[in-house]
């Protein structure tokens, strides 16, 4: 399976997460949630985070985020430490239904973006109708957020930041609660807004076939406390389509590859647990 | 529930024929139960010599300007508690004393400090307001979902512009809740003050009758308060259901 980097190595890196840690302390007791993570995203890069749920992929996408403090390490952005949300970054939540605005319809959901920046209001509205109309909301501007289905809403929230104009968008599990017909239908707008209007994705998933579908790597976190344990570059032929790539023979095998590796990680942190209960 | 439907108006209309008939015949005693004829033409007679309009607005300048101090205060110092631990540290001590004593016990120490005129009312009506306001806006900052105060710092909204875009209108439902209990609650304090102590308003102006006797300007009198505690309550509904149109719509939607 492919180490290192084929593609990736052409392009510059745009963040680096160095040696990042982050332990909670709760009631005297520490839990570490992230233990030593150690890797490089580079410009325009499609990369898909998968590990055993409850890896820390969450903890990890909110260190990177800025929203939360590292107990140690850093995310280096174009060479920068992270210590708050940078402006070309946008985080896009699986729980689509809490992070929109339900008073507000779904242009000012888009618009909330927007209020506090520096474009005009002129510039704005453009960017609102353009966001709507990439993800096919556009007649339901006027519309609320419970107004419409688990999909739309993800869209609205996938519209709202694209019309912040992000050069990095960090998603968690954003089709993780949807249908697979949704799913499937979003995951190709993703691709092919990422290829129209080029972009670094982070996109974090706990499934490995929509990891290798989507992206043009895939990282493999160990159960929590969690660290890289493998990075598979996807050499897959793009446009990417739901039936003719997913039963391409090569990508079986990244699947097949996965699976194996995050099952071993199940079976050694539970063996681990035995022998040492966790909690340091 | 619904007061206006037409079946309720139907049986109010029945009961006061009731009343009527009962009074003219002899069976209630109408110098402590006049018949609501007797009653319509004392109210008439109140309004026409233009001293009900005059309590009426005595009472109402009471009602709303207590309660517009409660609101403001009560909305501010909730969002504040809510938003900042220390600050909520502070204070929520002094608001566990001072909620639960019965609201017209300050009627005593507000005479002492503002005598018997509309400040005196004005206080009492914004401290007995001001709680319910206060709490449930605590309540409902404390309850905003913490994904959306992300979302907000992901576009890198203020601390500021989160309060008031983010944190505000998502506790606007907690808002609007305590705002419409204490409306009532402001009205029962103003009539009280009223009645125990004060030379204008609506509840001196029954006090004044029933000390002089006129038992049909007492129940004209309390009429007139009954109607008012209606409809003020109504306009809260009404201005309730424009402005949280969202969140009906929202609720609506869990409770499929």
């Amino acid at each position: 399976m492919g180490h290192g980097a084929l593609t990736v190595v052409a392009r510059p890196v745009l963040l680096e997460v160095v040696h990042l840690q982050k332990v909670y302390a709760q009631r005297g007791r520490q839990t570490v949630a992230v233990r030593d993570l150690h890797f490089r995203v580079a410009e325009n890069e499609f990369l898909a985070v998968v590990g055993p749920s409850g890896c820390g992929k969450t903890t990890m996408l909110r260190l990177l985020a800025g929203l939360l403090p590292p107990t140690s390490g850093q995310v280096l952005l174009r060479g920068q430490p992270v210590t708050a949300p940078p402006p070309e970054m946008v985080l896009v939540f699986q729980d689509y239904g809490r992070s929109l605005c339900a008073w507000r319809s779904v242009a000012r959901n888009v618009q909330f973006a927007l209020e506090h920046t520096r474009w005009s209001a002129a510039e704005r509205r453009a960017r609102v109708d353009h966001a709507l109309s990439i993800v096919g909301l556009s007649e339901f501007r006027d519309h609320y957020p419970w107004e419409l289905s688990g999909g739309m809403q993800q869209r609205l929230q996938i519209a709202r930041a694209l019309a912040y104009g992000p050069r990095i968008l960090l998603m968690d599990e954003p089709f993780g609660s949807l249908d697979a017909l949704t799913r499937a239908d979003l995951e190709d707008q993703l691709l092919d807004i990422w290829t129209h209007e080029p972009k670094t994705i982070v996109f974090v998933t706990h499934d490995i076939e929509e990891a290798v579908y989507l992206a043009d790597r895939v990282l493999v976190l160990s159960a929590r406390p969690s660290v890289v344990v493998e990075e598979v570059v996807i050499d897959l032929p793009r446009p990417r389509d739901q039936i003719a790539t997913r039963s391409l023979e090569a990508f079986v095998r990244y699947r097949n590859h996965i699976f194996t590796r995050i099952r071993r990680e199940v079976a050694q942190a539970a063996a681990g647990a035995l022998a040492a209960p966790a909690v340091s | 529930m619904r007061p206006t439907r037409p079946l309720g108006y139907a049986l109010i209309g029945a009961l006061l024929a009731g009343w009527e008939a009962a009074a003219r015949a002899g069976a209630v005693n109408p110098a402590f139960l006049p018949p609501p004829s007797q009653i319509a033409g004392a109210w008439w007679a109140l309004w026409a010599s233009g001293q009900l309009a005059e309590h009426l607005a005595a009472t109402l300048g009471s009602w709303a300007q207590g309660y517009a101090l409660a609101a403001v205060l009560g909305v501010s110092l909730g969002l504040l508690m809510g938003l900042v631990p220390a600050i909520r540290a502070m204070l929520s001590t002094i608001v566990e004393l001072l909620r639960p004593m019965p609201s017209v016990a300050i009627i005593p120490v507000a005479i002492v400090l503002f005598g018997l005129g509309d400040p005196m009312k004005r206080f009492v009506v914004a401290y007995a307001a001001l709680w319910p306001i206060l709490l449930n806006t605590l309540y409902g900052v404390l309850a905003v979902d913490p994904l959306l105060l992300d979302t907000a710092r992901t576009f890198r909204l203020g601390a500021v512009r989160s309060a008031l875009r983010v944190t505000l209108p998502a506790a606007s439902p907690y808002i609007a809740t305590g705002l419409r209990i204490s409306t009532s609650i402001a009205l029962i304090l103003v009539i009280t003050a009223e009645l125990v102590a004060s030379r204008s308003g609506l509840g001196y102006a029954v006090r004044a009758a029933e000390q002089a006797s006129r038992v049909p300007e007492v129940y004209a009198g309390v009429l007139t308060i009954a109607v008012v505690g209606f409809l003020l309550n109504a306009l809260f509904v009404a201005l309730e259901g424009r402005v949280l149109a969202w969140h009906r719509g929202v609720t609506a939607r869990e409770a499929v």
